[in-house]
């Protein structure tokens, strides 16, 4: 038995053991040998791909996913969880995980780099592929629709119907581009049918039909790159019959076309950067119309965009003056329509302790687990909330537990927001441990790969308005559907993975940086997203805070292939 | 079209892997929503492409998976339903959902197959061993590892049994041949030799776990000492060195005071005496034989059920030395004529009382308990005579799928009315079995559950000495905290230490050894096999625990000598 052998054993032993932790398998269990072996043979096999430069990478996923499982268990524990991290028995399945996720990392990004998933037979037409792809994926979503008919509405879309019902006030904190949307739907159904029911089965269409639209757009898009016919093909079964991508194109949510603007501005940033020289007026109007749909559809998309500006301006330094006209005619629109507009219309703002989400929760637990707040501490907290219902009202993955709380004196939040956030800054320093975990614990979801949060509202939520779910297919093949969404169908499940598909959309962008610089600019908007999301999340995972990932993802995986073809080409 | 599909290699491998992948997620064995769980799928699909699993062994290799993957979805349907009184374990079984797993499983035992047992058939031995002081060096490692065990938890590890025995030792309680008076005399001798210089209990015990570790420490290194002759590979020699030194089971029975130990040591001793006879099969003669005579009288002694499996032995060991058979039954008449005297007039003479026969029933009573359990309907007949053993609703609340013991030791349970009327309450057992086979079979397969399906976790070590009124307790100087961690090494959550304690993988790995053996034109070597199938069949015929380690402990200290033997020059 030579060294690497012998290597390759310890290697896949250390892994064994630290999978069998992760994976909860009993060592008791037989099949437990089984894992031992595929590790030697993976590790065996994939040796030579071991490359130093993914040891940065694959150090960083292996610390977040073994501080995230931590978290993930401790949850509701009152354990320190930072003496669970530095405990020997963790060091022991840390050096297995990292081994593992390090040939993992050089594994995906050594295939992403080098794959070439083109084809020279591509379809010929690209407006009947357009049709073909768009009639493909309305048919895969009928079934999902007559199941969840007249569509999946959850409370938020229910307050917006009551809004623009003139039942509550309108207001910003649903975007209110989205509530007219919705409106259109409705108004739409109105013509026909005075059912509410219809009305809202008109919103979910339309919805169905500009996803359906945009997905065929970025089918069309991928043919013109000569993507492969297979990939094609399985992409456009996907889009219309993989339960995340059907259920969520039922969805009432404002996530949803947010997503489907998301790969559209993606798809036409990739096109402009391969036009630099000769963009178009109207690549620079499609480019700030889809610019102003994404601002004006996610309150948050404004903090990823102001990101993304001087990574935009830089890349099209070229063209300087057009690119810095377009960000001010769009960043202006916005302005104009945010506040001129809304006042005049009476829009109510959303307030702005909602991005206080992770400086409340971070008190919260510091309540929860019992630290000493001093007589000072006591009272300042105690003008906001009582300690008693603090600790009661915390809920670890959901900020709203305390922010909506009957018992939080909101009047008086709102006008002390800063004293609220002096006070923070002092039990942050004070209290760094329990801050750095209520922080890890309010943002798990978006960096970990294992929680497992809601992700899809099935039915229609209880309401006054007289909308409810009446499912058109026989109950049997009804709960078969319903029963897609699960989070233990093997392979399937792993579309709710919401930590998985951040990780696979870094790699993606760590091998698209280093196949080529300049593409990079692509991922800009997802880690401005991203960076929003970590920074004042209200969930600790939530699937449709980041559907933009998941409409974007084809695009990312593909995009390494793109560019190398377009290299191959040259 | 069908051809084309059939014969796609890389369709083929992903529809294992997936059945593999998704068996492993229904039965809870993988988390799905876990990405790591489909990093599995991957590389199962990569190991199962890279596998030539077209090769010359391919339809044994079906029929063995097949087998073993049965097992594994029976036993797990009967292990996960046997406290539902309600499920029909055979209707489980005929599912799709069971289909869908035997067809996962199987693929799954079918790769393994194809990557592990291959080789392990073709395994060439080219060692050409020279090591000096092979016993010394064996011995020195084996007794120093099994001393820290002995100062940690001085004096010894006594249970319930244990403490019996010893109040025999004294006179407290008459003596019996419950726990063989084989191991009495055993435990007698040190005892009172020790006794003679101290009053103090607590040494008395030391010395007999001390005289207990040293036979162990001796045989085991005496077993390595004659696999090397054999001219085992030094890989394998060293690989068993380690395995009897560090299997923590070992440590802890090597200072644990039941018969089970040393009967399980003196099975070592008939498995090499058997390879022996093997050795010298032309010329087999009572005088070269007089081992082979003393190790059987001491085992058939050892333990009660040994019997059968003696019997066993000897119909097998006559027909196969046939050429010899003169010598053979004078050798049988010696060992059986000792037993049957021993056991017969000296027992008389002595008035020591033999066990009772209702040690023997336990899966016919069972099997009646679990009838009771599930509901059925006795006749009046039978309803009035179970009700003379024990009542049927007292049967119905105290049966334990598991063990006997809350059934046989329960209050009212009245074994005379049974010893007196043996034949009547057979016939009354065997009427029920024909009338209620799903139940019968159902109740028989899951009282021997552990014997033959790797998947019952039982308990199998003990790290203490049961409370007494003898005044035996541990008083070793290690620190409490010292101890009881020290005692952790057996958990089934220590990587491979889990697979150690699972009776039914060690089934299995002697039946694959036993098939390695065919394979590498090895059969004579399974003769030595018989000894530990012999206990194994009297186990699932008799076996009054789901899965008793102690009971099958000699699999685990033979499987050794089998691999050592299959791959011996």
């Amino acid at each position: 038995m030579n060294n690497t052998k012998i290597k390759n054993i310890i290697a896949s032993f250390f892994i064994y053991i630290s999978l069998s932790f992760y994976l909860n398998i009993n060592y008791f269990n037989i099949l437990n040998i089984f894992i031992f072996i595929s590790m030697f043979i993976l590790y065996d096999k994939f040796n030579h791909l071991h490359s130093k430069k993914n040891i940065p990478l694959a150090l960083i996923l292996s610390i977040l996913y073994n501080v995230g499982d931590i978290v993930i268990k401790n949850i509701y524990s009152q354990t320190n969880i930072f003496k669970v991290i530095f405990s020997f028995k963790n060091l022991i399945y840390f050096i297995g995980l990292f081994l593992l996720i390090q040939l993992i990392v050089s594994i995906s990004t050594y295939y992403l780099e080098n794959m070439k998933v083109n084809s020279k037979n591509n379809f010929k037409n690209n407006f009947k592929l357009f049709l073909l792809s768009f009639v493909i994926i309305i048919i895969l979503n009928i079934p999902y629709f007559m199941n969840s008919y007249p569509g999946l509405i959850a409370p938020d879309s229910i307050y917006q119907i009551m809004q623009f019902k003139h039942i509550m006030p309108l207001t910003d904190y649903h975007p209110v581009l989205h509530t007219l949307f919705l409106k259109l739907g409705f108004k739409i159904g109105e013509t026909f049918s005075t059912s509410e029911n219809f009305g809202a089965a008109c919103s979910t269409i339309i919805q169905m039909i500009i996803m359906a639209s945009i997905y065929s757009y970025f089918i069309v898009f991928l043919n013109k790159k000569k993507i492969n016919k297979k990939i094609i093909a399985l992409l456009i079964i996907l889009f219309g019959a993989l339960p995340i991508y059907a259920f969520f194109s039922l969805s009432m949510w404002k996530d949803v076309l947010f997503g489907g603007f998301f790969l559209l501005f993606v798809i036409h940033l990739y096109n402009l950067l391969n036009t630099n020289e000769n963009i178009k007026i109207r690549d620079y109007l499609f480019f700030i119309i889809i610019s102003l749909l994404l601002l004006l559809f996610r309150n948050n998309a404004i903090y990823m965009y102001i990101l993304f500006i001087p990574f935009y301006l830089f890349a099209f330094r070229k063209k300087w003056l057009h690119s810095f006209i377009s960000i001010v005619l769009v960043v202006s629109c916005f302005l104009m329509i945010k506040h001129p507009i809304y006042n005049y219309y009476g829009v109510e703002r959303s307030k702005s302790w909602e991005y206080l989400g992770i400086p409340i929760q971070q008190v919260g637990r510091m309540a929860y687990k019992n630290v000493n707040f001093t007589d000072e501490e006591k009272n300042k907290i105690e003008k906001f909330i009582t300690i008693d219902n603090l600790k009661k009202d915390y809920n670890p993955t959901f900020s709203d537990g305390i922010k909506f709380s009957t018992n939080l004196n909101q009047n008086y939040f709102d006008s002390h927001n800063k004293s609220f956030l002096l006070l923070w800054k002092d039990l942050v320093l004070k209290h760094f441990d329990i801050a750095v975990e209520s922080y890890f614990v309010s943002t798990v979801g978006y960096w970990s790969p294992n929680i497992s949060l809601k992700a899809v509202e099935l039915g229609v939520t209880k309401n006054s308005i007289n909308i409810y779910n009446k499912p058109l297919l026989p109950k049997k093949i009804s709960k078969f559907i319903n029963g897609l969404y699960n989070f233990h169908k093997p392979v399937l499940s792993l579309q709710w993975n919401l930590g998985l598909v951040i990780w696979l959309l870094l790699l993606c962008g760590v091998s698209t940086y280093r196949i080529n610089k300049k593409y990079f600019l692509l991922f800009i908007p997802s880690i401005g997203m991203w960076l929003t999301l970590m920074l004042a999340t209200p969930v600790s995972g939530m699937l449709r805070y980041i559907f933009w990932a998941y409409t974007t993802l084809p695009f990312y995986v593909l995009l390494p292939s793109i560019i190398n073809n377009k290299k191959f080409k040259k | 079209m069908i051809e084309k599909v059939l014969t796609n290699k890389k369709l083929i491998t992903f529809i294992i892997s997936f059945l593999i992948y998704v068996t492993l997620c229904f039965q809870n064995i993988l988390e799905p929503y876990n990405f790591l769980s489909i990093i599995l799928f991957i590389v199962m699909y990569y190991g199962i492409y890279k596998t030539n699993l077209n090769h010359s062994y391919k339809k044994e290799f079906s029929i063995i998976s097949i087998i073993f993957s049965f097992l594994l979805v029976l036993g797990r349907i009967l292990y996960n339903f046997r406290y539902d009184p309600v499920t029909n374990s055979l209707k489980e079984l005929l599912s799709i959902k069971s289909l869908v797993f035997l067809l996962g499983i199987s693929s799954l035992i079918y790769v393994f197959f194809s990557i592990i047992v291959i080789r392990l058939i073709k395994y060439i031995n080219n060692s050409n061993n020279k090591i000096n002081n092979v016993f010394k060096i064996s011995f020195i490692i084996i007794f120093g590892i099994y001393l820290i065990y002995y100062l940690i938890y001085y004096p010894g590890i006594l249970t319930g049994d244990s403490i019996d025995e010893i109040n025999m030792i004294l006179g407290n309680v008459p003596l019996n041949d419950h726990h063989t008076v084989f191991h009495i005399i055993f435990l007698y001798i040190p005892f009172k030799i020790t006794s003679l210089f101290t009053n103090n209990i607590n040494i008395c015990i030391g010395a007999i776990t001390l005289l207990q570790i040293i036979i162990m420490s001796l045989i085991l290194s005496y077993t390595i000492n004659y696999l090397y002759k054999k001219n085992t590979p030094k890989v394998l020699l060293i690989g068993f060195i380690l395995y009897y030194a560090l299997l923590p089971i070992n440590g802890f029975y090597s200072i644990t005071m039941w018969k089970d130990i040393i009967f399980s040591l003196l099975i070592v001793l008939l498995t090499i005496e058997c390879e022996k006879l093997i050795e010298n099969k032309n010329n087999i003669t009572i005088k070269n034989s007089y081992s082979f005579i003393i190790i059987s009288i001491l085992v058939i002694l050892a333990r009660n059920n040994a019997i059968y499996m003696y019997i066993i032995l000897a119909l097998l060991t006559i027909i196969l030395f046939r050429k010899k058979i003169i010598t053979i039954l004078l050798m049988f008449v010696i060992i059986f004529g000792t037993y049957f005297t021993i056991k017969g007039p000296v027992y008389n003479y002595f008035n020591i009382a033999k066990s009772s026969s209702s040690e023997y029933i336990a899966i016919p009573l069972q099997q009646i308990g679990r009838m009771a359990y599930k509901n059925i309907e006795f006749t009046d007949y039978e309803e009035k005579k179970i009700n003379k053993i024990i009542p049927i609703s007292k049967l119905k609340k105290v049966y334990t799928p598991d063990i006997v013991d809350p059934i046989k030791f329960d209050e009212d349970y009245n074994k005379e009315v049974f010893e007196n009327n043996k034949i009547e309450y057979f016939k009354i057992w065997l009427g029920l079995c024909i009338k209620h086979p799903v139940v019968a079979v159902e109740s028989y397969l899951t009282s021997t559950l552990g014997y033959w399906y790797p998947g019952v976790e039982y308990w199998v070590t003990i790290d203490k000495i049961d409370s007494n009124d003898l005044g035996i307790k541990n008083v070793s100087i290690i620190p409490d905290s010292i101890r009881n961690n020290f005692s952790k090494i057996t958990s089934s959550n220590i990587p491979l230490v889990g697979f150690t304690k699972c009776i039914g993988l060690c089934i299995w790995t002697i039946l694959l050894f036993a098939y390695i053996a065919i394979k590498r034109k090895r059969k004579e070597v399974l003769y030595s096999f018989i000894p530990v199938i012999g206990i194994w069949l009297t186990l699932l015929l008799a076996t009054p625990v789901i899965a008793e380690f102690r009971y099958i402990y000699c699999a685990y200290l033979c499987l050794p000598i089998y691999i050592g033997l299959i791959y011996s020059k």
